[in-house]
């Protein structure tokens, strides 16, 4: 076939005589003039005013109290069944050091957080951990929060850690949010938040890696958030349930439906936090009872083959 | 009414075929990643950041997922492009493999507004669609206004 049409006098009349290579050329400057526009655009444009130094605002005490007072039943019923969000447990791990922290000169069993406050999986993991920890000790100064708007899940309804506190006979756990949801134009990133410690730094660098988390694929998921380290024997990264199981709910809404098992979102939480438990009660000892012994905690024993 | 359809040259014809089935490979793989978002192998910081590309508002166009309009793009162009199709006669198959790139720049066009402007990300992949859209559009308005005789192509003097 083909042969040069250079060498070939098109049989129907040109339209004006125009070269050939006219519209080629006309193609390509009106792409590129597009492109360079958008580019330039965006690097003139006036970045939205960001600041560092985000405002705290802490959770009411309603929503507290529905975070902390779910009632047992719930639990019981949710068990680890939640159809509509399928929820992950959390990994075990055998063979490393115990991780404790003294708390009020005794050694308590560590719950390790590293996340942050951009992230949309933190933020639906944040919801499992707060309703499981609430089980063992009680939160204090836990803030509101949200996800980046421009990352994917945007404004996945949350928590922060940053500037709360836990206590509990049983277990001490320790939350670092390591970047605010507002993007630094700088950076291209986000605003940074809390630094972390060389202890948190070596352990997300040892477990938050391939070789302990089964489910990473390759190297470059090594690191990711959130990831939480329970006392050396649990490890958790990732979101136990899909954001988007979150979108468009207010943390009212969210906490308001913590005592109906039927709700999904209810169920995404409850499910993965009765796992969460399971793993928690592993290390205090299966204490408290009331907890440990419960119908949705042996649930998710049985599941995740724990005694 | 009776037109006539020039050859183009071989070149063209590899080109454009090569072209739409690398086109087609990426909009497989996106299409893959839109519903199964754990495969998508990508950065997730910084410029790139794919996952935010694919998951954002924009990745969907009147309610279809935007990988699935790429994914039926490059599948008619791969039927368009193949040597069969170009062998062909019929006026408006021509006219329609042209009409289809045009209207996929403008779309890519879009798109990069969307990455660059809306969402501040790139994706990878979605590049990848957008150089093979932009370099189809070039082999095509070089060949296909001389092959259906909208110009001259007597070379200028």
């Amino acid at each position: 076939m083909a042969k040069s049409p250079a060498n070939k006098k098109a049989q129907t009349p040109a339209i004006g005589g125009r070269p050939a290579g006219l519209f080629t050329w006309i193609a390509v400057g009106v792409v590129l003039v597009i492109v360079v526009g958008l580019v330039a655009i965006k690097m003139t444009s006036g970045s939205p005013a960001a600041n560092a130094s985000t405002t705290f605002e802490a959770v009411d005490a309603t929503t507290m109290s529905q975070l902390s007072s779910v009632p047992a039943s719930v639990f019981n019923t949710v068990g680890i069944t939640s159809p509509v969000a399928p929820i992950s447990a959390p990994t075990p791990l055998s063979g490393q050091p115990a991780l404790t922290k003294t708390v009020n000169g005794k050694s308590l069993p560590l719950i390790q957080y590293v996340g942050a406050e951009y992230c949309p999986y933190c933020a639906a993991e944040r919801w499992t951990s707060v309703v499981a920890l609430s089980r063992f000790g009680t939160f204090s100064n836990l803030g509101f929060a949200q996800s980046g708007a421009t990352d994917v899940y945007p404004n996945t309804k949350t928590f922060t850690f940053r500037q709360s506190s836990y206590t509990s006979p049983y277990i001490a756990f320790s939350g670092a949010e390591t970047f605010t949801s507002i993007p630094n134009p700088a950076t291209n990133f986000y605003f940074p938040l809390q630094k972390l410690t060389a202890t948190q730094t070596a352990l997300v660098k040892k477990y938050d890696t391939m070789k302990y988390i089964p489910t990473f694929t390759s190297t470059q998921e090594n690191g990711s958030i959130p990831f939480i380290d329970m006392g050396n024997k649990f490890l958790s990264a990732g979101a136990s349930f899909t954001p988007a199981a979150l979108a468009g709910l207010t943390q009212g809404q969210i906490a308001s439906a913590l005592s109906d098992a039927t709700n999904p979102v209810t169920q995404a939480i409850i499910a993965s936090a009765n796992e969460h438990t399971a793993a928690i009660c592993v290390l205090t000892n299966n204490k408290p009872a009331a907890v440990c012994s419960s119908a949705g905690v042996k649930a998710a024993k049985k599941a995740m083959k724990i005694k | 009414m009776s037109r006539t359809v020039e050859s183009v040259p071989r070149w063209a014809v590899a080109t454009t075929f090569l072209l739409s089935v690398i086109g087609l490979g990426f909009s497989i793989y996106l299409t893959i990643t839109h519903f199964q978002p754990h495969a998508l192998v990508c950065a997730d910081t910084g410029t790139i950041n794919c996952a935010k590309v694919t998951t954002s508002a924009q990745a969907y166009f009147l309610g279809i997922p935007v990988a699935v309009l790429g994914l039926f793009n490059f599948v008619v162009m791969v039927a368009l492009t193949s040597p069969w199709a170009w062998r062909a006669k019929n006026y408006w198959l021509h006219v329609a493999r042209f009409a289809f790139t045009v209207v996929g720049m403008g779309f890519v066009l879009w798109l990069i507004y969307a990455e660059i402007i809306l969402i501040g990300n790139l994706c990878l992949y979605c590049t990848g669609v957008h150089i093979v859209t932009f370099a189809l559009l070039i082999v095509l308005t070089r060949v296909t206004p001389t092959q259906l005789g909208w110009v001259d192509s007597t070379p200028l003097e």
